[in-house]
């Protein structure tokens, strides 16, 4: 019997030749993340009570700022100026300040590989996937990871999500994660790894195939992940912080279940208020009054997605009720669009640019929501009180699709201006 | 870790919303160090009265997929902060299932939680995954936990296992 791609990616970090689901094991990331929420002073403070003397690998520990940036207040600047120091004292090789979300930076820069294991304080991490890496959230087992250099691992199952066909016009990976998603539901991955496959993935870029396997946790599935090809390695090769072996799932290898789409029928989709796995055809919410409309986070707002932003967008005008805030993942990503001549024609729209980073995403400043207001977003969850105040609702769709709603003040669909 | 759990069984549904079940949205400002106040917010979205009369050694049992959702600290704190002992599932969210783990909380995981009723005198043999209902007489296997597993458990989760091999380094 073969394995999948992540069960070959946790043997390797394991040392086994062979791992099964259900085993528990020891397992070595290639590099550890964790950003500033927690690190300074949580993890740090638990670290010194632990006894905590040094990095166990600094040279593979990489640190975000990308929550509280800049520093939203005196509270965070004090936070952030105590993990420079902390960054500092124990030679943590790599921290970025500013220059994007970490489910972003951990692939621009080189961090996530194709066929490497990467851990994560914060459970959205899955979006880096999309480059091949098994991308686990690991919360506190980031202490581990930090004194000992691994963590223990339950190897997960493995769903196999098969797509075929080529998506229409205006039809996104979101809205192919978004189906998966709420017809897995919520509790329906439990602890598996779902596997994107399938003819339709070698059209993907990578970006989009990062936008394909975000928020999926959201099933309660361990992380979702891409087979890299020549596209992914391509990606990696001139970013790579470390040596990769690209593995990937061999042909007998064995799911818990198989999901099969033809992507020439997807249309638009949306999670509607109040849950991510409440899936609705756009179709159905068309019309719905918006007060914001909200691109970025780490599921979505790469470069390639913001080229069709700006073709919607293009000569024309956002309502003039609507908050309209685009905050690039990245700073790169942000360049890119100054480079192109993109923020000339978001500005001219009336976009508000936020800083890149997680924004407003998690609700804490760059774009918070007010009781009753109504909110069209490319984030990662709409539950309630995720975006500000809980009597807010929040919609959330692809890039595209929450341009065109822009422009008309109302959920809108994005095939109409493409 | 005692070799044997005795306590009351709490019973709750499948699909126990973590954030839901502390109120966290409510809570939120509660410091996670304040196990008093942490105590007072256990599983009272599903059950308000849940921190008088749950004693301190009794279980949660929960069905599929406990502890779902965007879940937050408070959740487990506020279970440990009451003294439960350890929480029965037949399947626990991921998150859960690590953070429970990393914070010295067993997870009993077993195929059917539907031989325990609410309030049935429980035994656990944690080592040999048995779950005696001293009710009915019926005993439920359940999954063994993993000596890597135990291992944390046992220094009282994540924080006393670095310890103890950082002194060994």
């Amino acid at each position: 019997m073969g394995m999948t791609i992540s069960e070959k990616i946790l043997a390797k970090a394991s040392g086994k030749k062979k791992v099964e689901p259900g085993d528990v094991i020891r397992a070595k990331p290639c590099f550890s993340t964790s950003h500033d929420v927690y690190t300074y002073p949580h993890w740090t403070s638990r670290l010194d009570r632990a006894g905590f003397k040094k990095l166990h690998n600094p040279d593979r520990v990489a640190i975000v700022a990308d929550h509280f940036i800049p520093a939203m207040n005196t509270t965070w600047a004090t936070n952030h100026k105590g993990l420079r120091s902390w960054v500092e004292k124990f030679n943590v090789k790599y921290f970025y300040y500013g220059e994007g979300i970490s489910h972003q930076i951990m692939a621009e820069k080189g961090h996530a590989l194709p066929g490497e294991f990467l851990a994560s304080d914060d459970f959205e991490c899955t979006t880096l996937g999309g480059v091949g890496c098994f991308a686990a959230g690991i919360g506190t087992s980031i202490l581990e990871t930090y004194a000992l250099g691994d963590l223990w691992m339950r190897v997960p199952t493995s769903i196999k999500v098969e797509l075929t066909g080529s998506l229409k016009k205006g039809v996104t990976t979101r809205d192919i994660s978004q189906k998966v998603i709420g017809d897995i539901g919520d509790g329906g991955a439990l602890y598996s790894a779902v596997e994107f496959t399938g003819p339709a993935i070698a059209e993907f870029s990578v970006d989009d195939r990062m936008s394909l396997c975000a928020r999926i946790v959201y099933t309660g599935a361990k992380t979702g992940i891409v087979n890299p090809d020549a596209k992914a390695i391509e990606y990696a090769r001139g970013r790579a912080k470390a040596p990769f072996d690209p593995v990937v799932s061999d042909s007998d290898a064995k799911y818990l279940r198989v999901l099969k789409y033809d992507l020439s029928v997807l249309e638009p989709l949306l999670a509607a208020p109040s849950a991510p796995v409440n899936s609705q055809p756009l179709s159905k919410c068309k019309g719905v009054h918006i007060d914001q409309a909200y691109i970025g986070s780490c599921a979505s707002g790469r470069l390639d997605e913001l080229r069709n932003v700006a073709r919607i967008l293009k000569n024309r005008r956002v309502q003039p009720h609507v908050k309209f805030i685009i905050a690039p993942p990245s700073a790169e990503i942000l360049a890119g669009l100054s480079e192109e001549g993109l923020l000339r024609t978001f500005m001219e729209a009336g976009a508000i640019l936020g800083a890149p980073g997680c924004g407003a995403c998690f609700g804490s400043y760059g774009g918070v929501l007010a009781s009753g207001e109504v909110c069209i977003s490319t984030t990662t969850n709409n539950v309630p009180g995720r975006m500000g105040s809980p009597e807010a609702q929040i919609y959330l769709g692809s890039p595209e699709t929450v341009a065109a709603s822009a422009i008309e003040g109302k959920i809108a669909d994005p095939r109409e201006y493409l | 870790m005692e070799k044997k759990l005795k306590g009351t069984a709490w019973k709750f549904g499948d699909n126990i919303n973590a954030d839901e079940a502390c109120q966290f949205y409510k809570n939120m400002n509660i410091d996670l160090n304040d196990k008093n106040a942490l105590a007072k917010i256990c599983m009272t979205g599903y059950d308000p009265d849940f921190p008088n009369k749950a004693k301190e050694g009794d279980f949660i049992v929960g069905g599929k997929n406990f502890g779902s959702g965007h879940m937050h600290a408070h959740f487990y704190y506020s279970i440990k902060a009451l003294g439960i002992r350890a929480v029965i599932a037949e399947s626990v969210f991921h998150r859960l299932y690590r953070e429970a783990i990393n914070s010295g909380l067993p997870l009993i995981i077993c195929p059917s939680t539907d031989p325990i009723k609410n309030g049935d005198p429980i035994e656990i043999e944690v080592d040999r995954g048995i779950i005696s209902n001293e009710r009915t007489r019926e005993v439920i296997r359940a999954e063994v936990l993993s000596p890597i597993l135990k291992e944390i458990i046992e220094q009282g989760g994540i924080d006393g296992y670095i310890k103890v091999k950082i002194e060994k380094l």
